[in-house]
């Protein structure tokens, strides 16, 4: 049974659920655990908040499976209800008010395409990303995460977090520049100036 | 061997195992659906019905005229508008902006966009409905049978101008004017002055249907600006066998 699961997408095993097979759920869990709970830490910084908010996932995508069209890919449908439970965490825990409108989905942009396609400048890039993701806001840390760390595209990335493709594209540049300043800023602090003849 | 599912894993499956958690049948995102595409066809038709409406009072009102008069006549138009209707429509498409919001064909393009095209649709439409007998048979049905609710409202018009703007046919040539009979079946004594704006010009007759700007005072209208204007769709205008044609005022 598991060999033949192995073979089936994540569309076929929605279906499969979708039509009563329960256990095809626990496959799906088994391929979205940990890329939820990476999803969820870098969202939430709390390892006992997100391991509630993965498990409320979960049990989410589960009582909506039969909302799901298979014939649409399932990653950002899951990451839809994932942005939607950790951003619910987020604000009872931080008490922060919904922003009903944000300025940067009312005008168009142009998307610039992404420069960083060396591997090694790449992973660096995610290094650094990592180790300073708590420094940027949720708005923007969330596309970053989603784009460089989960693989998802620009197109997948705005059906998750539901904002023009173009904000997408917005949102990671801007994010991007924030942690180089703020890397700038910390590397003025601690080097000492070289000072010019 | 099975490895040893993890412990969100099992407590998630432990659920599903249990009952405690179920699924959603799949009638209850049908109905969620249906609502919405309920709510989205209701609204559109609100919209649709406001702005042809709106459309339909200022020029059954003459206030669509208003501002070929000049300053003074597009601060008349200004005061004239509908702003309690306007508000209304505006509340609408902020309501219909977000229910189509979930849908991906509008929160892919800005919101700028997506409003622009919902606007110039229902306003298209709009124009389209003013441009037919709809509305005017609706008034006559609605004073033929003096319906509560909609009588007032299309009595009134939804107008909160000053009065100066007052539509009609010219009844009578008379010797420093005209008598208008209203569109809300007055007639009215209108002098004109060398003072008066004929933007049209002074080629009048009776049986013609104008628009005449001006302070009224009892039945008597004195005219800053009197243009003709065309039928509305559906409007029957008695026309006289020998009409008698006016005569532009002398200048003192």
């Amino acid at each position: 049974m598991l060999q033949s699961f192995n073979q089936l997408t994540d569309e076929e095993l929605a279906k499969g659920v979708q039509q009563g097979e329960k256990y095809m759920f626990a496959e799906l869990v088994e391929r979205y655990e940990d890329k939820i709970m990476r999803y969820a830490r870098r969202f939430l910084f709390n390892f006992h908040d997100a391991e509630d908010g993965v498990q409320e996932v979960f049990i989410k995508a589960y009582t909506n499976i039969r909302s799901f069209d298979a014939t649409r890919r399932f990653s950002p449908w899951l990451y839809r209800i994932a942005h939607n439970e950790l951003l619910n965490t987020l604000r009872k825990k931080q008490h922060e008010p919904i922003p009903f409108f944000d300025p940067d989905t009312l005008l168009p942009h142009p998307i610039a395409p992404d420069q960083t396609d060396n591997s090694i400048k790449a992973k660096e890039l995610k290094e650094l990303m990592s180790a300073n993701l708590d420094k940027l806001s949720t708005k923007y840390r969330e596309p970053l995460v989603l784009y460089y760390f989960e693989d998802l595209s620009y197109q997948e990335i705005s059906d998750i977090l539901q904002i023009p493709t173009s904000t997408v594209g917005v949102r990671i540049n801007r994010a991007k520049q924030a942690l180089r300043k703020n890397l700038l800023n910390s590397k003025d602090a601690y080097e000492p100036r070289t000072i010019a003849n | 061997m099975n490895p040893e599912p993890s412990p969100i894993k099992a407590k998630i499956l432990a659920a599903i195992d249990s009952g405690k958690v179920k699924m959603r049948p799949r009638w209850h995102f049908i109905l969620q659906t249906s609502l919405i595409i309920v709510g989205v066809a209701l609204i559109a038709l609100a919209l649709l019905f406001l702005i042809s409406f709106i459309i339909f009072s200022l020029r059954n009102t003459g206030a669509w005229f208003a501002p070929s008069f000049g300053y003074r006549g597009i601060g008349v138009f200004l005061a004239s508008l509908p702003w309690l209707l306007i508000g209304l429509t505006v509340i609408f498409v902020v309501l219909l902006e977000i229910l189509v919001k979930k849908y991906s064909f509008a929160y892919r393009q800005p919101l700028l966009y997506s409003a622009l095209a919902l606007v110039l649709i229902v306003t298209i439409g709009g124009v389209a409905i003013a441009q037919t007998p709809f509305h005017r048979g609706v008034m006559r049905q609605t004073f033929e049978r003096h319906l509560p609710i909609a009588e007032p409202f299309y009595r009134g018009g939804g107008m909160m101008g000053p009065g100066l703007i007052h539509a009609g046919s010219i009844e009578e040539i008379t010797a420093n004017g005209f008598i208008l009979s209203s569109r809300q079946g007055e007639d009215l004594n209108i002098i004109t002055s060398p003072e008066t704006q004929f933007p049209g010009g002074y080629d009048l007759i009776e049986g013609d249907l104008i628009v005449v700007m001006g302070e009224r005072s009892d039945g008597t209208v004195k005219a800053f600006g009197v243009r003709e204007i065309k039928a509305m769709p559906g409007e029957f205008i008695p026309r006289h066998q020998f009409p008698q044609r006016f005569r532009p005022p002398l200048p003192r």
